[in-house]
């Protein structure tokens, strides 16, 4: 047991991945290092294009033809992937066997991600069918279990329904369904809420929460929204235009003090309704796309605290803690984020 | 679902209806006599007189036309003045041949089509799409009936393992003299049903549902064949419903290329002995073959894909 | 629209997304737009040899030579000569005179009505447009080619019947494909916006509709000619369209046919060669078109 508390279930070191654009390669994902023990739930937090889907994909193998892991390892249970090798054949195999039982993911947008021509029970069951060698019958029971289990109230009604028949949130749960169905010791969660409306959006957080209770899955779950982390996960990792800005197995700790000034910028703009009155922190510019992607940090332009030394090389890990990681030359002073807060109330 | 096919098959009444109209208005609108056309320019004005009566070209044009409706209606599509029957038992003789010629040629069409598309869509821009793409370009541009005899002249003489024409009795000989036709007929819509079937691949392969499924840890193979075949083959069959005018026309040019005994070729002499009354009689038929091959893709799709039915 | 973030880059890049599977050529073709030149070649070549025809060749397409019938490929004569003796080369020659001309020209009025039918059903809709898509649906159930046949049959032979048979039947696709981006950009922000302006309805057809939508029907009428040259073609095969001994290449194969058992493929597969040849810069140029003008299809 303290064995498993020590060695990471997913540890992904080094991730380096390019998109070929027009006979250009641009780096999505630059030397990005996370882990994550078993049974664990980790953010990875960060705006649209941070590449947090990328890496999500990467891990499972399901990269678009347009995209190059440069270079990366993953260890998943012990077992080294070389992410650089993909192209190879046996490779490739050793990671697409880890899908389902091992890994499994929830995608974004459950209208697009569910096959309309095949009924939902169908989808839920069909990889566990192909190597269980389950009775027709059977699946059918286990799909309307797994169905039960995700909160599908009336199940045996739905079991045989079309995913255009069924509303966005209950497709997110026969998602969900499909992707506990092979009993994964890890599942990646790709925003599952951000194509659903706010009330569905609590609903589906819960199950999360419920399935951690009951299965014991860990999870890797990308959002842009902090407060969603708050709710779900221990420990977070926080991108930026495909480089770690700042990481840490406790959660509380980075909440409580963002090191990075992207990290405090992010908190700062998340609204919270302990704090009417609070006019909310916008970061200035936009993120960079992948052409304009240059040497140094990558949030220097936008950064409050930048200085010239910012623009210069590549910033290495300057945290003094083992459990947390901050890439930033000059980092928060030590102040309380509920600091900053009061003094921007008031 | 009952209701639904009930609603298309309404729908499809006017479409009849104006198919009718137009194989009437072909031919009684033409400029000119056609029962002097049809006897010749030295023929009796009596005989001519006569057949005009008996095409009722002496009464108003409505009059024509409710008679025409009400002939029709009985089953009666006229007289042949070429083969002195009635067109209805030649039809029930030519029609079952070209309908099986087209069954075939759809089948062989999808046959070829299948392989080639799923070819051609796992490596887009492999040397092996490229030969693909040029011989759909040749194939394409190649007239149907050049197409029939280059096939006549290596598959049926140089190397005869086909018949190069004709149409022999009994079911495993008339089922074998169709292969070359039905393939000649099939080539023709290839390049179509293998770009849109190509297409529909592609974005099946590139989908989120099958990044999901790949997810879920199933193998390549079913997923090829549940997630990407099926939801292409739902597009490739609307593809092949709307191209069974084009299979249709093809028919009419190869059964008279390798003399086939259907009801292309009963048209076309119809038209080389100005046998206005079979003419009309096939225009009209193969208008209405059309009409219920859509309906028939309708109610296919509809079954593929339960999408549809909602519409 | 994907909402993956693998999506993301090439929009924001502002650069076209990769090569979906269409169109004729491989990506490095597409990048310098190869095939438009390629086939605008292909095709320049054709209409050149037949304007200059009488300068490239000193034999008459329609004079036998009984002295030298059937003879093989030569520097004397190029592709041989047939069961009359006339000069296979030349008559290929001339025959894209009388082919391409009329399936070129017989695109021209269905693209007017279709264009005219599309804009007006398309921009005013209501019972005008029931109507014509009740009309085009009849039409279309009829089998393209049978039409056109039965119409040439009603009309008599000659090009003048082609024309209007051809007519008659190809305005429908036209029609839909106008009537269809008629649809589109009606619904679009400066539509409105003219609208407001007090700008009259005929103003918009014309100076934002007809140009926006006649790029579509361009496109389309290249794929629209090559159907016209099989429709030529076929029609003369079977001795229905250009009269002999007017040269042309369907009657040049119905002739050949006879004499491929004995060898003399030249015959036949010149005159083929030459329906491909157009066909296929035809859809190249179709093809570059489209890539030139954006046009997914």
């Amino acid at each position: 047991m303290t064995e498993n508390m020590k060695r990471p279930l997913l540890a992904v070191e080094d991730l380096t991945l390019a998109l070929g654009l027009g006979g250009e390669e641009f780096n999505a994902l630059e030397h990005l290092s996370f882990a994550l023990r078993e049974g664990e739930a980790r953010g990875l937090v960060g705006e649209s294009g941070s590449g947090k889907s990328l890496t999500l994909r990467a891990i499972l193998g399901l990269l678009p033809p347009n995209a190059v892991v440069k270079s990366g390892t993953m260890t998943f249970d012990g077992e080294e992937f070389d992410l650089a090798r993909q192209s190879n054949r046996s490779e490739r195999r050793r990671i697409e066997r880890l899908r389902g039982s091992g890994i499994s993911m929830i995608f974004q947008e459950p209208s697009v991600a569910l096959n309309p021509v095949i009924p939902v029970g169908e989808q839920i069951v069909d990889a566990v069918l192909r190597r269980d060698h389950m009775t027709k019958k059977h699946a059918r029971e286990y799909a309307i279990h797994l169905m039960e289990l995700v909160g599908i109230h009336d199940a045996t009604a739905k079991v045989d329904a079309y995913p255009f028949e069924l509303s966005g949130g209950l497709k997110q749960r026969v998602m969900i369904a499909a992707a506990v169905a092979g009993k994964p010791r890890l599942i990646l969660c790709d925003e599952p809420t951000t194509a659903l409306d706010v009330t569905v959006q609590k609903q589906i957080l819960s199950v999360f929460t419920h399935l951690r209770d009951e299965l014991g899955a860990g999870l890797l779950y990308v959002t842009h929204d902090l407060a969603v982390v708050a709710q779900l996960c221990d420990s977070v990792t926080v991108l930026y235009s495909g480089n770690v800005m700042e990481s840490s197995s406790d959660l509380r700790a980075v909440f409580d003090h963002p090191r990075h000034p992207y990290t405090e910028a992010l908190l700062r703009s998340t609204p919270d309704v302990d704090q009417i009155g609070r006019r909310l922190y916008s970061i200035p510019g936009s993120a960079p796309s992948l052409d304009e992607r240059m040497v140094g940090c990558p949030f220097a332009p936008r950064c409050e605290y930048r200085q010239d030394d910012c623009g210069q090389q590549r910033i290495p890990d300057l945290s003094k803690t083992p459990e947390r990681t901050v890439h930033c030359l000059h980092q928060v002073e030590k102040r309380t984020l509920d600091a900053v807060l009061e003094e921007e109330t008031s | 679902m009952l209701r639904w096919f009930a609603r298309r098959l309404l729908l499809a009444v006017p479409v009849v209806l104006g198919v009718v109209t137009i194989s009437f208005i072909l031919m009684h609108l033409a400029p000119g006599d056609p029962a002097r056309s049809a006897l010749g320019e030295k023929a009796d004005p009596a005989a001519v007189a006569a057949l005009r009566h008996q095409w009722g070209l002496d009464k108003t044009l409505p009059a024509q036309y409710v008679s025409y409706l009400n002939q029709l209606l009985h089953g009666d599509l006229g007289t042949s003045l070429y083969y002195h029957t009635s067109i209805t038992t030649l039809m029930a003789q030519r029609l079952p041949v070209t309908l099986a010629l087209i069954v075939m040629s759809a089948v062989l069409a999808s046959l070829i089509s299948i392989p080639l598309a799923s070819r051609s869509a796992s490596r887009p821009n492999g040397a092996t799409s490229f030969v693909i793409r040029l011989f759909n370009a040749v194939i394409q541009g190649s007239p149907t009936f050049f197409v029939g005899s280059m096939l006549i002249l290596f598959l049926g003489v140089r190397v005869a393992i086909f018949p190069a024409g004709g149409y022999p009795s009994g079911f495993g000989a008339r089922a074998w003299a169709l292969v070359l036709p039905a393939l000649t007929i099939a080539l023709s819509i290839v390049p179509l049903l293998v770009r849109g079937l190509r297409a529909a691949m592609i974005e099946s392969l590139g989908s989120e549902y099958v990044a999901f499924a790949r997810s879920k840890g199933l193998p390549e193979s079913p997923i090829r064949h549940r997630y990407v075949l099926r939801n292409a083959g739902i597009s490739g069959v609307s593809i092949l419903g709307i191209q069974v005018g084009a299979l249709a026309s093809g028919a009419l040019v190869i059964e008279q290329v390798f003399a086939i005994p259907g009801m292309g070729s009963m048209l076309m002499t119809g038209i080389l002995n100005r046998d206005y009354a079979v003419v009309q009689a096939c225009t009209l038929m193969f208008g209405l073959v059309v009409v219920v091959v859509y309906l028939v893709t309708d109610l296919v799709y509809a079954r593929l894909d339960p999408r549809a039915r909602l519409s | 629209m994907t909402t993956s973030e693998a999506a993301l880059p090439s929009t924001t890049l502002g650069l076209e997304p990769p090569t979906r599977g269409r169109g004729w050529a491989p990506a490095w073709m597409r990048r310098h737009n190869l095939q438009l030149w390629i086939g605008g070649v292909m095709l320049g070549l054709m209409v050149l040899a037949a304007v200059a025809a009488p300068l490239i060749t000193r034999y008459n397409p329609t004079t036998p030579d009984a002295l030298h019938t059937l003879l093989g490929p030569s520097g004397e004569h190029l592709f041989g000569t047939d069961n009359l003796g006339r000069d296979v080369f030349t008559r290929v020659v001339y025959g894209t005179r009388s082919d391409l001309t009329i399936a070129v020209v017989a695109v021209v009025a269905p693209f007017i009505i279709g264009l005219v039918f599309g804009i007006v059903t398309g921009y005013f809709g209501g019972w005008i447009d029931t109507i014509m898509m009740r009309i085009a649906d009849i039409v279309t159930a009829f089998p393209f080619f049978i039409l056109v046949i039965s119409l040439v049959f009603i009309l008599g032979n000659g090009a003048w019947s082609i024309f209007v048979a051809i007519t008659c039947v190809s305005w429908v696709a036209y029609a839909r494909l106008v009537r269809g981006e008629a649809m589109v950009l009606r619904n679009k922000e400066f539509v409105a916006a003219c609208q407001a302006g007090g700008i009259s309805p005929v103003r918009i057809l014309l100076r934002h509709f007809a140009p926006n939508v006649a790029t579509q029907a361009l496109v389309y009428s290249m794929s629209d000619i090559v159907m016209n040259v099989g429709v030529i073609v076929t029609l003369s095969y079977f001795g229905l369209g250009i009269v002999p001994p007017t040269p042309d290449w369907g009657s040049m194969m119905a002739d050949g046919q006879q004499f491929l058992a004995g060898g003399y493929y030249g015959l036949t597969l010149f005159p083929a060669a030459a329906v491909i040849w157009t066909s296929l810069a035809l859809s190249f140029i179709g093809d570059g078109l489209a890539h030139a003008l954006r046009i997914d299809r």
